[in-house]
């Protein structure tokens, strides 16, 4: 039978009342549990002390003193631990990234813009550096061949593509012009690597591929008057893990339409070279774990040589025929320089890692190196300090 | 400690709660105290005495104006506890400002004290002195319970950003009152509203106007772009911090006074400050405003209360000139409004709310502004520029225009009114996405305050 009108609406609104209530409760437990949940999970789990997402050592518990509590700064240490330690921290850290890309429409996320073919590029409008004239020192003083190879930064292939847009300022290209122009200038000769194209280089993070690093690999050999040994391309392997590069790990996988694909060619190709750093031999020269290993921030670039090393030998034994090279270099080096140890011996330094009392012209000549080769990626303003110190 | 930092959110509060519900009735203030305390002390440890000297001085001034309020001595106690207070905020938030301005004024090398500004003083001191004017107007019977008086200053949510919540609002609450769960549940959602404005629209705006600010020549664009940014962001950070304050109340049954409603629909000048920072403006109105006659006096005494009052929120704001000119503009326009502008604007509505808001974002730049050059050089860029549009102004529209329109419409009632029509048209369905929004706010906003470490409240500098 039908209920009058009036009554039926009262029942609505007591089942109506009664569900709000119901949902007031869930809210009241939902929002004590997740907050409990979060703070007790970060307190119970055991800390971490590196991010893989974030590629930082993480802050660790903070052991309070009198003095830190008084002027607060032990508060703020601790405030730093617990947010690094955060339970579901890289989950929200991605969230945010999302929210920025696809709610926000924001193509530009911690100053890493995603082009449509989903090329990750990092324009930069910093103020030209002049190289330093220790350079011209060195090259005078050393009496031995130097050479340049300047690989340039994506960015410069970006710009030159016309990839980043108009409104974004970026000067990447003059200052790789004025950085090759100068170099020549003190002298080293230019092994111009400008025939790189943008498919040389990762999609997700700043280095070249495997076929940029052979590409310069060639440059080299033929500007050094070096015999090259390629590989076959049965040789060549490919991770079967994605690789986000260190521009994923900026704007996290939310921005990264896909990974890459991290090839390179298989340890028994450069079977012979013994490979010497921090005082022990016989290192791989491809560390295939890092292709391997699972996680989506693994640094599978690190499969070259295990990363950067201060200073590090590469030689064939059987070959002593073979000119020795001093390779001053940074991580662009990394998949060039078993290549290049194929057709010379050599001696590696980079100058971030190496004490600041470090002289690379004296190794030179204690090495009796018969050339110096610089090969490094077009943004080493920063290093230039460095060089000043120890060339 | 911040509201928006995630010690405050995983650590703190969720403990606070839980012992307070556990705890018996009798013991639940104790507990309020103990915890404000901590909670002031953790960023800053020595400035908590001072708050509590204040909540001391301003207890005992209370209790010896209610003891001799029949006698004439009581305007001297009143005179003294005026002096002491302002004396306490003059020494740490203006005795440089004020050295500095008397050295350059007359050349002279005075040494200028170099303060560290307490956190939260500006608020704290008009919590005391309001409580001590109430009861000099008998307004309010005197607390003798110390503790309580202490609470009433050192409540958590409005210590360190205000709302500034007068002793009479909840002299009751503090005595007794009642928890409930539909309290405690509109306090989730008004905290984790308010959390997500200041984490979400407010730092995401920050980040737009202090990269324009830090810019040279600006195009007009441009400094459209940046201006409207940090008006956006300087309204979600101080209303979020008020929602987040009035959300945490609710969840321990006290109810706080509405602080923002909706400033920038204001159709005069009038009306933005009857809607933005209500507190402070009915605090100035009640305690400055009124004593010196109000509007009960001839027209010209009127603007002279109007030009101290003005004078004075300019100065609360900030110790420098900047902000005195940004209150003293605010005067004019009041003035001009009461003289013959706002039946004017009365009668062009949509008209009017343009001009306002023109107003209001123009009186931004002094704020914002650290030297009057400065103020000026950007005010040129907005209305008389040397270039209108760049490459800047479009990456900035690209990169946050969508960010920048959502907190345009989030600065107006629109979503309220959406918000409350849908709930009422979805039924249950309506009540759910009511509540579970809440959840969704509460995770976006500890994303936000995770991933970025661009966390500033602008508002505590006052």
């Amino acid at each position: 039978m039908a209920q009058p009108l009036e009554t039926k609406n009262k029942q609505e609104q007591q089942r109506t009342t009664s569900f709000e209530r119901i949902m007031m409760w869930v809210t009241t437990i939902s929002f004590l549990l997740i907050l409990l949940t979060i703070g007790i999970g970060t307190l119970v789990r055991e800390d971490r002390v590196r991010s893989q997402l974030e590629n930082r050592t993480l802050a660790q518990s903070v052991d309070p003193t009198i003095e830190g509590i008084a002027t607060g700064k032990d508060m703020l240490k601790m405030e730093t631990y617990f947010t690094d330690q955060l339970l579901l921290r890289g989950t929200f850290v991605e969230m945010q990234a999302l929210l920025s890309k696809d709610v926000f429409r924001q193509p530009f996320r911690n100053g890493i813009y995603t082009a449509k073919n989903g090329y990750m590029i990092e324009p930069s409008a910093s103020t030209r550096v002049q190289i330093p004239n220790v350079f011209r020192q060195f090259v005078q003083e050393l009496d031995r061949p130097v050479y340049m190879a300047l690989a340039p930064s994506k960015t410069v292939i970006a710009e030159r593509d016309q990839l980043i847009p108009s409104y974004v300022a970026s000067n990447a290209r003059t200052r790789y012009a004025g950085m090759i122009r100068d170099f020549k200038a003190a002298g080293m000769t230019n092994l111009s690597l400008d025939q790189l194209k943008l498919t040389d280089y990762f999609k997700t993070d700043h280095h070249w591929n495997i076929d940029g690093a052979a590409s310069a690999y060639q440059t080299i050999t033929k500007g050094m008057d070096l015999r090259p040994v390629m590989p076959s391309k049965s040789n060549r392997k490919e991770g079967e893990h994605a690789y986000y590069g260190s521009l994923a790990r900026k704007t996290t996988l939310a921005y990264a339409t896909s990974g890459d694909q991290l090839a390179y060619y298989e340890p028994a190709f450069f079977k012979g070279i013994n490979v010497c750093y921090d005082g022990a031999c016989d290192r791989p020269v491809i560390d295939e774990s890092f292709v391997q290993q699972e996680g989506d921030y693994v640094d599978r670039y690190e499969v070259f040589l295990r990363g950067n090393h201060g200073i590090m030998s590469m030689k064939e034994q059987t070959k002593n025929d073979r000119p020795t090279i001093l390779v001053l270099k940074d991580s662009f080096a990394n998949p060039v320089l078993p290549f290049l140890a194929k057709s010379a011996n050599l001696e590696v330094v980079d100058v971030r890692y190496v004490p600041k009392s470090f002289d690379v012209s004296q190794f030179a000549k204690q090495k009796q190196v018969d050339s110096v080769l610089f090969l490094h990626n077009s943004n080493i303003a920063g290093l230039m300090k460095t060089y000043e110190n120890t060339l | 400690m911040l509201f928006s930092s995630t010690i405050f959110l995983f650590l703190f509060l969720p403990t606070v709660l839980i012992v307070y519900y556990l705890l018996p009735r009798s013991f639940r203030n104790g507990w309020l105290l103990v915890t404000s305390l901590f909670f002031y002390a953790f960023g800053e440890p020595r400035f908590a005495l001072l708050m509590l000297l204040s909540v001391t001085i301003n207890y005992f001034f209370a209790l010896f104006v209610d003891l001799y309020r029949h006698r004439i001595g009581v305007k001297w106690i009143m005179f003294s506890m005026i002096a002491v207070n302002l004396g306490l905020l003059g020494w740490f938030k203006y005795s440089g400002f004020f050295v500095r301005s008397v050295n350059e004024t007359f050349g002279l090398g005075w040494f200028v004290p170099e303060v560290v500004l307490p956190l939260g003083i500006s608020f704290y001191t008009f919590h005391a002195m309001s409580y001590v004017i109430d009861i000099y107007k008998g307004k309010e019977a005197v607390q003798k319970n110390p503790l309580d008086l202490a609470l009433y200053i050192a409540f958590f949510p409005q210590l360190v950003a205000g709302p500034i919540v007068r002793y009479n609002t909840i002299a009751s609450q503090i005595e007794s009152r009642e928890e409930t769960v539909s309290d405690f549940a509109r306090g989730v959602r008004r905290f984790t509203i308010g959390l997500a404005k200041k984490l979400i629209l407010a730092n995401g705006c920050g980040q737009v106007a202090d990269a324009i600010f830090n810019m040279k020549d600006l195009s007009m664009g441009l400094a459209w772009i940046g201006i409207i940014a940090y008006a956006l962001q300087i309204y979600f950070d101080f209303s979020g911090y008020s929602d987040m304050a009035i959300g945490l109340a609710l969840m321990f049954g006290f109810h706080f006074l509405e602080n923002f409603n909706y400033p920038y629909i204001s159709k005069s000048v009038s009306e933005f400050w009857r809607r933005w920072h209500i507190s402070l403006g009915s605090w100035f109105r009640d305690y400055v405003y009124i004593p010196l006659g109000g509007n009960r006096v001839s027209p010209w005494l009127q603007y002279r209360n109007l030009a101290i009052v003005w004078m004075l929120t300019g100065l609360w704001h900030g110790a420098s000139w900047t902000f005195v000119a940004w209150g003293a503009y605010y005067g004019i326009w009041i003035m001009l409004e009461k003289a013959f502008l706002g039946k004017w604007l009365e009668k062009i509505p949509v008209f009017s709310t343009v001009w306002t808001l023109v107003l209001v974002l123009v009186g931004w730049v002094f704020f914002r502004s650290e030297t009057f050059p400065e103020a000026v050089t950007y005010i040129q860029a907005m209305f008389v520029p040397d270039v209108i549009w760049d490459e800047r102004a479009s990456y900035q529209l690209v990169q946050n225009g969508v960010l920048l329109f959502v907190a345009c419409i989030a600065a107006t009632p629109i979503p309220k009114i959406i918000g409350e029509r849908l709930v009422v048209s979805l039924g249950r369905i309506g009540t759910t996405m009511q509540y579970g929004y809440a959840m969704l706010m509460l995770f976006l906003a500890t994303s936000a305050l995770v991933a970025s470490t661009f966390n500033p409240f602008i508002y505590f500098r006052f």
